[in-house]
């Protein structure tokens, strides 16, 4: 499989504004609701927090951080409710104000953790919503750094920076979870951890996320784990909720082609190209379904006549399409001996209606030359159509072309 | 909560679409030259009747040995059994085999094979353009895309074998 990822330059500028108007808006609740709070406790390591205070209202970051760090290393303070506020909101400010995009500092995660500490050490609850906003904040970050990361397509730093979201659930992380498993089951498809991905897919679905990717990555995984039943239940769901996704669609018929269910498949894919009746790789794949039903159904002439026109719909499209030139080429040939294998049965043909038969396989051969040939002057290297022109000449007794082929195919 | 950037997966295609077999196409070629003979041990008449079975011999080890021991297994001419023998070279043609047949691989033995069996009424059936003007008595050719036979005539008779008008009919005489 393979994915494409897109940035929207449009959602980009918004998400710059509503970040400027977040913090505006924060900071100031901030200002006022802090200065109302910080008035009784002016001894000891207090007067640290009061300075830490102070200096973030100036505007002195690292200084407003090293006053904080002191305050909440001292057991003094080591508890206080109003120092893990402040100390969150300063690492909150470090974390906005820091363009460094390598994962290697820590702001978002000390103030995560300052503001659940805030939370456990605030009995009166003075800081709740504003710690609820910086935790909210925080993950929010995280799982916009994770977007960045996958647009970028750094699967590493996406899975990187969930960590954080995904490490303990709470009841602030769960509404970022099923978001956050879903990009983060993703990115580790993407890197091709398939069992984790399945798992972080499963858990995303479990939270109520719903996209079509989850039922077919869901069902690829069964589908490869021999849990056909259970493959089968989430293309169903997939389907029942997504019923016009294509990629679904397609997974759907993949599965019915694997599990040999081929009556299914083809009211599957002709349902499939009625909405898109150009769709090559749709064609192809209903050609290897009539392929398919000529064999498991009485009705040969039929399934072979179909499989024989999507090849020649899909050469009206695209000419020099090479699987369906071969496709329709080795159609005619297999028919051919097909015809004679079954002759080959009981040898009972008589010489004339023998002779009628053979008529139509050498038909048949000489309707297959022209695509083989095709196949190979677009690919002059395509071993199987080299094959397939062995045995038509070889069929037809052209022992020319046939000895010309032949040691083609040995320098191969 | 939603988030700002929009995040839109795009989905390749891909279908589990595969490239058909090609049939083993030698098979095929023999099972036509087979069902051929067969017809030939049917439409022909030699003059001696009193053969315990039917020999259909094959020059060289050759795929074909195969396919004719498949139908001898399962058929008879004129109530006797089939059998197939393989000849390693013209020295060891069995004279009392009714039908000789010489592969395309094999073809530069006819002369050797003519020269041995003389006037004997072996049917001998060769595989390659020109054999029958080169005397082989029928000769598998292409026409058209489609395997027939020539039909040498003169050479039949010097045999004293004969045939039905079906393989004139669908054989070219030279």
């Amino acid at each position: 499989m393979n994915f494409k990822v897109c940035t929207n330059s449009f959602a980009k500028e918004k998400l710059m504004m509503n970040k400027a108007n977040t913090r505006l808006l924060v900071m100031l609740v901030f200002l006022i609701k802090f200065a109302c709070f910080s008035l009784p406790k002016v001894y000891g390591q207090a007067l640290m927090i009061d300075r830490a205070y102070t200096l973030l209202k100036e505007g002195q970051l690292q200084e407003s951080q090293q006053a904080i760090d002191i305050a909440a290393n001292h057991p003094s303070t080591s508890e206080d409710a109003r120092m893990w506020y402040l100390k969150s909101f300063i690492y909150k400010e470090l974390a906005a104000l820091n363009t460094d995009k390598s994962l290697t500092n820590n702001y978002h995660e000390i103030s995560l953790q300052a503001a659940f500490k805030c939370l456990e050490s605030d009995q009166s609850s003075q800081y709740e919503g504003d710690c609820q906003a910086i935790i909210k904040y925080n993950y929010t970050a995280y799982l916009n750094q994770a977007i960045s990361f996958l647009n970028e397509k750094d699967y590493q730093a996406v899975i990187l920076s969930l960590k954080n979201v995904l490490k303990e659930e709470n009841q602030y992380s769960a509404v970022f979870l099923p978001d956050a498993l879903f990009y983060h089951a993703y990115a580790l498809l993407q890197e091709g951890k398939h069992k984790e991905a399945h798992d972080s897919f499963f858990k995303a679905l479990q939270y109520g996320y719903q996209d079509p990717l989850i039922y077919e990555v869901e069902a690829l995984y069964r589908l490869n784990n021999a849990q056909n039943d259970s493959a089968e239940w989430y293309l169903s769901k997939g389907r029942q909720r997504f019923p016009e996704d294509a990629n679904l669609q397609i997974a759907e018929l993949n599965y019915l082609m694997k599990t040999e269910k081929y009556e299914r498949a083809r009211e599957a894919v002709e349902y499939y190209l009625e909405q898109h009746p150009n769709h090559i790789e749709s064609l192809l794949m209903s050609g290897t379904i009539y392929e398919k039903l000529q064999v498991s159904t009485d009705k040969e002439e039929h399934y072979f006549n179909l499989q024989v026109s999507v090849y020649e719909s899909i050469l009206k499209i695209n000419p020099d399409h090479l699987q369906a030139n071969y496709n329709l080429g080795i159609a005619f040939y297999n028919r051919a001996v097909k015809l004679i294998n079954s002759a080959a049965q009981n040898y009972d043909l008589d010489i004339i209606a023998f002779n009628q038969l053979l008529e139509q396989c050498s038909a048949l051969f000489l309707k297959a030359l022209p695509y083989v040939e095709k196949v190979s002057k677009l690919d002059s290297t395509h071993v199987n159509a080299l094959k397939a022109l062995e045995g038509i000449y070889y069929n037809i007794n052209d022992y020319e072309r046939y000895n010309f082929v032949k040691i083609k195919l040995q320098e191969l | 909560m939603r988030f700002f950037l929009i995040f839109i997966f795009f989905f390749s295609f891909s279908f589990c679409v595969r490239a058909q077999q090609v049939n083993e196409y030698k098979q095929t070629q023999d099972q036509i030259h087979t069902i051929y003979l067969y017809n030939f041990s049917r439409y022909f008449v030699w003059p001696n009747t009193n053969y315990k079975e039917f020999s259909i011999g094959v020059m060289g080890e050759h795929g074909i040995s195969a396919e004719i021991q498949k139908m001898a297994d399962t058929k008879t001419v004129g109530g006797k059994a089939i059998r197939v023998k393989v000849f390693k070279s013209p020295k060891d043609i069995d004279m009392k085999c009714q039908i000789i047949f010489i592969p395309y691989e094999n073809s530069y033995w006819l002369s050797e094979v003519l020269s041995v069996t003389q006037t004997q009424p072996i049917l001998i059936v060769s595989s390659k353009p020109g054999m029958g003007k080169f005397g082989s008595l029928l000769n598998f050719v292409a026409y058209q895309g489609k395997i027939t036979f020539e039909i040498n005539e003169e050479a039949i008779q010097n045999r004293q074998l004969k045939f039905a008008q079906q393989i004139k009919a669908i054989g070219r005489t030279l």
